[in-house]
């Protein structure tokens, strides 16, 4: 035994010297990393309590859950999935990929980064733990209108630890924003011009400048809550004009489904391109159409207000702007579509998530210009209608736009692919299970199924649909485990890939898979929009 | 019209659908809800021509453009003329819908006027209706043939009124009163809910419209005591 220990080296390695690594890190790789990890963990739960809430609707009179449990786990589904999940993950793909496209050795201020991601589980954790009060946690939909969430409605500490939570991500996306929004005015590459740059940095300048705008509204608001339920102030409940929270609350929220949204089109407008081996269809129609999107997304708030009987007039105007909105984002569409047309598309697994998130999103936008028309609205408003619309948009959408991102980008991360056969079989089962799940939620809204009902009865033409949309959600389910299998799989002993996988455009691809810490050895000098693909006609 | 969209809807729908508990805001019952049904047509038929039509692009170019080869195929970068048409033509969808939503608003919204207006007060988790004689019930009884307003509000927190087959949703705010109407052609018992979360018992809140012909509704109102 002595002879061994003799034979040991002298200094060995600090003890969990990784963990320590990933702890401490401010590098904006390993800082994507640890946001894509993070959401996704929080994806998992927002996913699980879908599930809950599925199985307690998908029979009548059904009693999985309490009324109260069910209000709980509906206000923290739409919660997670759409501050902890869809809003953060895309800060992780952009943390990872805008300085690399961008020809940048790191964020600009990279332990702001760091910081602005440890607020995220802090904020997750802070939110959760209502569920482990007596009393409960928030309980009011993600919306937490007042007076329902003010004190003599809701009592308990969990509704107060709600609000905290929400500030606490408010900090770390206000904080995230201008670190995106200062690195990519500043630390572009030589020749980098505004209209050379990467569509996906395009949408996450134009998704964080909402963000910089419209989160100090969310979180103002919420003060005002919060100090009317523990100082005793009358901002926004009983006593004021609970309109007033509505106004406000939707400054922030309307234009935040398009911070969900926007970075999507951005993955997608990579990777269309790449495996139609053709350039974007109207590059400078993209860029714009994404700052028309942004500039009109403060302008359409009071859409979801239309039945709490605003002057006709006011209506009249959000009418015309949510319309007004339709438009570019159909320009969007149509460009999509051109640029698959005349190309040569190989489908990966990255595009056919990549395609089949511009029909679903086509979809989700169709079905959205039914609520503009203000007398349709006063029948589908809050109705399941509204349900499939949104998860059209932002599962259909922004979800299917993730998984296009991560198969797109695996292999740069990490040096391997993910398995394309597991990959397909994914795809087809999660595009099944979503079309099953919420197709027919447009059928309920038609039916007169009102939205975050806990339970439901005596209506027998909901039956049907009502089961199978909860057999969707479990093909969704199963789909997004195989996509786990594979990344377990993958991750250590998936195929190798070089620098180059898919004959990219953009400059992540001119560094090794993965990258170097200092990500480039030398900083190329661009000279278009499509920068790798020069380099590589150059090595030819 | 209805039949072709509502069996969009209904065809896969098991038969025990009866009218009794039926909910359904297509299946209209009265004039503003049918006016609005005769909107939500028109907006149905654009949307699935757009659909098909841009869906069935998206589909065609998507199994039609796979890679053959691995030649590179022509590197377009854009054609300013289809841009600017694909720019204008939903512009020219959208009037249409915003035509006839400005042609009709105002009708669903503010409706004729009526010899009768009810206070409809929403409290955790039930309805009351006060009628013009001073009297509060549980449930809404009305008049069939007849417009009827509804003065809209709340006791505590936010509710939304909805008959679905009569009328669009009313929120029930405190502290303000919203002013709607609603008519049913024919005697007979509707259904609906609250529409907006309430509270714990939300999903309970039930709205029932018990609708009798003019003459049984005279008698019963004359009869009506607190």
């Amino acid at each position: 035994m002595a002879t061994a220990e003799i034979a040991l080296p002298l200094r060995r390695p600090m003890p969990l010297a990784g963990v320590v690594e990933w702890l401490t890190t401010t590098d904006h790789k390993k800082i994507g990393v640890l946001y894509l990890y993070t959401t996704f963990v929080f994806f998992l739960i927002g996913g699980i309590f879908a599930l809950l809430m599925r199985t307690q609707l998908a029979l009548p009179n059904n009693d999985v859950l309490s009324h109260r449990l069910y209000n709980e786990i509906l206000t923290l589904h739409g919660t997670t999935m759409i501050f902890l999940w869809i809003i953060p993950v895309f800060s992780g793909f952009g943390n990872y990929f805008v300085p690399l496209m961008i020809g940048a050795r790191d964020m600009a201020f990279p332990r702001i980064n760091a910081f602005s991601y440890w607020l995220i589980p802090l904020a997750g954790a802070t939110m959760y733990s209502g569920l482990f009060l007596k009393t409960g946690s928030a309980a009011c939909g993600w919306t937490c209108y007042t007076p329902l969430s003010e004190k003599p409605f809701a009592p308990g500490l969990g509704q107060d630890l709600w609000i905290l939570g929400i500030h606490i991500l408010g900090i770390s996306s206000i904080m995230g924003a201008i670190n995106f929004l200062v690195t990519i005015q500043n630390m572009r590459a030589p020749g980098m011009t505004w209209f050379r740059l990467p569509l996906f940095v395009w949408a996450v300048e134009v998704t964080q400048a909402l963000v910089l705008l419209a989160s100090p509204f969310l979180a103002g608001v919420l003060a005002m809550v919060l100090m009317d339920r523990q100082i005793g102030t009358h901002f926004v409940g009983t006593g004021s004009d609970p309109l007033l929270y509505q106004f406000i609350f939707w400054f922030y929220s309307h234009p935040a489904v398009y911070i969900m949204i926007l970075p999507a089109f951005g993955i997608v407008s990579e990777i269309i391109p790449v495996f139609s081996r053709k350039p974007i269809f109207g590059y400078r129609a993209m860029a714009f159409s994404m700052a028309a999107i942004g500039v009109l997304g403060f302008m359409v708030f009071a859409h979801h207000m239309f039945t709490t009987g605003l002057p006709l007039a006011l209506q009249e105007f959000f009418m015309t702007t949510t319309m007004l909105i339709a438009v570019p984002s159909g320009v969007k569409v149509l460009n999509w579509l051109a640029t698959l047309w005349g190309g040569s598309i190989k489908y990966t697994t990255a595009m056919l998530f990549a395609v089949a998130f511009v029909l679903m999103f086509l979809v989700g936008g169709v079905d959205g210009v039914f609520m503009a028309s203000l007398a349709v609205d006063y029948q589908l408003h809050a109705t399941y209608w509204v349900v499939s619309h949104i998860h059209y948009v932002l599962f259909g959408g922004s979800v299917f736009g993730v998984f296009a991102g991560l198969f797109y980008w695996f292999p740069k991360m990490t040096g391997r692919y993910l398995d394309e056969s597991l990959g397909k079989l994914q795809f087809w089962l999660q595009l099944v299970g979503f079309n099953v799940t919420f197709m027919p939620m447009h059928f309920l809204g038609l039916l007169g199924m009102p939205r975050r009902i806990s339970v439901w009865g005596h209506r027998p033409d909901w039956e049907l649909w009502n089961l199978v949309a909860t057999i969707g959600a479990f093909i969704i389910a199963t789909a997004v485990l195989l996509f786990i299998v594979n990344f377990l799989i993958s991750i250590r002993g998936g195929r190798r890939a070089p620098a180059d996988p898919w004959q990219g455009n953009t400059l992540e691809w001119a560094t090794t898979s993965p990258p170097q810490p200092y990500n480039f050895e030398t900083v190329p000098q661009v000279r278009s929009a499509r920068p790798m693909r020069e380099l590589r006609k150059a090595q030819v | 019209m209805l039949a072709v969209m509502g069996s969009v809807v209904m065809a896969a729908t098991p038969l025990s659908a009866s009218a009794a508990i039926d909910v359904s805001p297509l299946d209209c019952a009265g004039p503003q809800a049918c006016r609005i049904v005769s909107v939500y047509a028109v907006v149905f038929w654009l949307a699935m021509f757009v659909l098909v039509v841009v869906g069935g692009l998206l589909v065609y170019a998507a199994i039609r453009f796979r890679r053959r080869d691995e030649s590179e195929p022509a590197q377009i970068h854009g054609n300013s003329r289809l841009e600017v048409a694909w720019t204008i033509f939903p512009l020219l969808v959208l009037l249409v819908i915003f035509s006839l939503t400005f042609a009709n608003i105002d009708y669903v919204r503010n409706g004729p006027p009526g010899p009768m207006t009810i206070t409809v007060t929403g409290q955790q988790f039930a309805w009351t209706y006060k009628y013009p004689n001073g009297v509060v019930r549980g449930t809404l009884t009305i008049p069939a043939g007849q417009v009827v307003r509804l003065d809209v509000t709340s006791r505590d927190v936010l509710h939304s009124f909805w008959a679905p087959r009569l009328a669009g949703q009313i929120y029930a705010i405190p502290g303000q009163v919203n002013h709607g109407w609603l008519q049913a052609d024919r005697p007979g018992i509707y259904y609906g809910q609250c529409n907006e979360l309430c509270g714990i018992n939300h999903a309970e809140m039930q709205v029932t419209v018990t609708v009798m012909d003019k003459a049984s509704f005279d008698r019963w109102y004359a009869a009506l005591k607190t």
